[in-house]
């Protein structure tokens, strides 16, 4: 539905380019790895999905870009963000980014807003702190930025305290918060998760409209439906690594990996030809502290091969654009044309 | 917010009515306990002749009978009477309350407000430093200074700096106004609360700075020093909060342990002579006292916290 969403910028190098991001925890086992070596790009204007099982690694890998991991956790490999490298940035440095030109949606509205402050304070101290605009003028900013996100009453919002607004609402705000610096790039984190799916489709409109504003959304969710209404690409992942990546269209119409393709087949559906239920992939997700050699997916695959349990397949980048992790998939998308 | 103050009003309200009956429980209970415990205020004497005791009986109404006795003293309470000490010969209660309470009530302040600026400030360094050895550090403070009691705490302080070292006086208030006589008493009555606050807040901040919306805060870039003053204080200070109610009315109405080791003439040490010598009034009027600030600092916590928390008042 929006893959044909162009921009000019699309041509030069990319706003977001994120290569081999290792999200790395110390345990007593050796390291554990809960991303491990995930690359991607993102332009202005573009949308992104992240799907995945949970703990999946996909929600890191947003704080990654963020440096909100845990503590405990270490980040490797690269994130250019306008040409810049924001590994190794200090606190400081990255505040600079932060609210300005990177923000971050939570999942869940209930608890991302501090219940003990107004509205108000929470809105506009991210202008008075990085633009060190007077009390009024950040006010008015303040409610520039609830309207922008269709709250109704903004005026009345601004003196009112998370408690007082109901869950829509306060998602709405946590957006407004977000987009009040006027970020080049949203992260959102499972943003209609927490949310009645009448509400859900009013957030995820509301995401359209930043998106069709210019600004780069990078969306992780586990709802294969929020990915195909908002995203121009979509990157699966699976035990922290990318199993597929490629246009919403291509891989949710003909997903490439088996891994694609039971998150698919699980989502419920009112086809008159498919179980209402969905079926569920059986098994669990991989224990990361002993992921089994080779392929992470294999034991819960139904193509397993002998190789699939020795070795673990690359991210094959495929003449069409799509890229693929899987040893029974050909790399070659005429040859996949006539695969069972 | 129109709404919320209503609130603050109707707590203030219900806690006000709320403390009437509360306080009447502990006069009674007071009362008769008092007269329960073997002995009287003029049973020691040994010179004295039953003619005399039996005038000392009747002068102090202790000759009717306790119904009589229970009545007369609450309406005597309800003028605001706590009545004559029945040991303290010439005195009322009253005017022992008045001439003990500003001594207990400057040293238990003071002592508050050290343990609470530093216990605030240890907690808060452990918890932003947490299971780093500073923060080792703060918590085996915090325990020593929990189980260390205050009669072991008291005397060696004296010992040390009093006796040994001469820098401060051992003991005693001089005229009231010297600064030297009220370091030690401070510091003994200001260590174990020390130690409370720093425990409470530390674990407090620790869990506030684990609060989704702490990340919230981050993600806008906001510094580390408005992320802790701003957003993780308010969920943070609560613990301490209600702390402080019952613990400011315990310090302030006298440390009995304190001040008996450093002689200090404030309530505390009025009250133990009492309750040894069987001074029926001014145990009742102390305990009253005692009473009465309770219900006063539980309502300042229940104010301060719908100022601090809007929620109060509210589900």
């Amino acid at each position: 539905m929006s893959g044909d969403h162009q921009d000019p910028r699309d041509q030069s190098e990319p706003m977001l380019r994120v290569t081999s991001l290792s999200t790395v925890f110390p345990s007593p086992a050796g390291t554990v790895a809960a991303v491990d070596g995930v690359s991607f790009s993102l332009s202005a204007g573009q949308t992104l999905g992240i799907v995945g099982e949970s703990g999946s690694g996909k929600s890191l890998t947003l704080y990654s870009i963020m440096g909100l991991q845990p503590d405990t956790a270490r980040v490797e490999g690269s994130i250019l963000f306008e040409g810049r490298e924001l590994l190794g940035l200090r606190d400081r440095d990255l505040n600079r980014l932060r609210g300005q030109r990177i923000a971050l949606v939570f999942q869940d509205p209930m608890t991302a807003l501090n219940p003990y402050l107004t509205i108000e304070r929470q809105l506009s101290e991210v202008l008075q702190y990085h633009r060190g605009v007077s009390r009024s003028e950040a006010r008015a900013g303040a409610l520039e930025a609830l309207r922008r996100v269709h709250i109704p009453e903004p005026e009345r919002q601004l003196d009112r305290y998370p408690h007082q607004l109901s869950g829509g609402m306060r998602q709405r705000v946590v957006i407004a918060m977000a987009m009040i610096g006027g970020p080049a790039l949203l992260l959102a984190d499972e943003p209609t998760t927490a949310l009645d799916v009448t509400i859900q489709a009013e957030i995820l409109d509301l995401l359209a409209e930043q998106r069709d504003g210019g600004t780069a959304i990078l969306l992780v969710t586990h709802d294969l439906g929020v990915v195909a209404r908002l995203c121009d690409r979509v990157i699966v992942m699976y035990a922290g690594r990318v199993l597929e990546e490629g246009d919403t269209g291509q891989v949710f119409g003909r997903p490439l990996h088996p891994y694609t393709e039971a998150l698919l087949a699980a989502v419920p559906r009112l086809d008159e030809d498919a179980p209402p239920a969905g079926r569920a992939i059986e098994g669990q997700p991989p224990d990361p502290l002993a992921l089994p050699d080779g392929c992470a997916f294999w034991p819960r695959c139904s193509r397993v091969m002998p190789a699939c349990r020795r070795d673990r397949p690359d991210l094959v980048v495929r003449s069409d654009g799509r890229a693929v992790a899987c040893h029974a998939v050909a790399p070659d998308p005429l040859a996949s044309e006539d695969r069972p | 917010m129109i709404s919320r103050a209503d609130a603050m009003i109707s707590i203030v309200i219900k806690r006000v009515a709320g403390a009437i009956p509360t306080l009447f429980a502990i006069v009674t209970l007071t009362f008769l306990m008092m007269r329960l415990t073997p002995g009287g205020p003029f049973d020691r004497g040994h010179a004295v002749s039953p003619e005399v005791q039996a005038n000392l009986m009747r002068a102090y109404h202790l000759d009717e009978p306790l119904t009589a006795q229970y009545l007369r003293y609450l309406k005597d309470l309800a003028h605001g009477d706590f009545g004559p000490s029945f040991t303290n010969k010439d005195f009322t209660v009253t005017q022992l309350i008045r001439q003990g309470f500003p001594v207990s009530l400057q040293l238990g302040l003071s002592a508050m407000a050290l343990a609470l600026v530093i216990g605030l400030a240890l907690g808060t360094y452990g918890a932003l430093h947490r299971n780093r050895p500073s923060d080792h550090a703060v918590v085996a403070f915090s325990l020593v200074g929990t189980i260390v009691p205050n009669f072991v705490m008291a005397p060696l302080l004296t010992l040390l700096f009093g006796v040994t070292l001469r820098w401060l006086p051992a003991g005693g208030w001089g005229d009231g106004h010297q600064l030297s006589y009220k370091i030690l008493p401070v510091i003994a009555l200001a260590l174990p609360r020390i130690s409370s606050i720093a425990r409470l807040s530390r674990t407090s901040m620790i869990e506030a700075l684990q609060m989704p919306y702490i990340r919230t805060a981050r993600a806008k870039g906001l510094p580390r020093r408005l992320i802790l003053l701003r957003h993780a204080s308010r969920a943070a200070i609560l613990p301490v909060v209600s702390y402080l109610g019952p613990a400011t009315a315990g310090i302030i109405t006298g440390s009995i342990i304190i001040e008996q080791v450093f002689s200090i003439p404030g309530i505390g040490r009025y009250f133990v002579d009492a309750a040894i010598n069987r001074d029926y009034t001014l145990v009742s009027g102390v305990v009253v006292f005692y009473g009465t600030i309770i219900v006063i600092f539980n309502l300042i916590v229940d104010i301060l916290y719908g100022v601090l928390d809007p929620r109060v008042g509210k589900r």
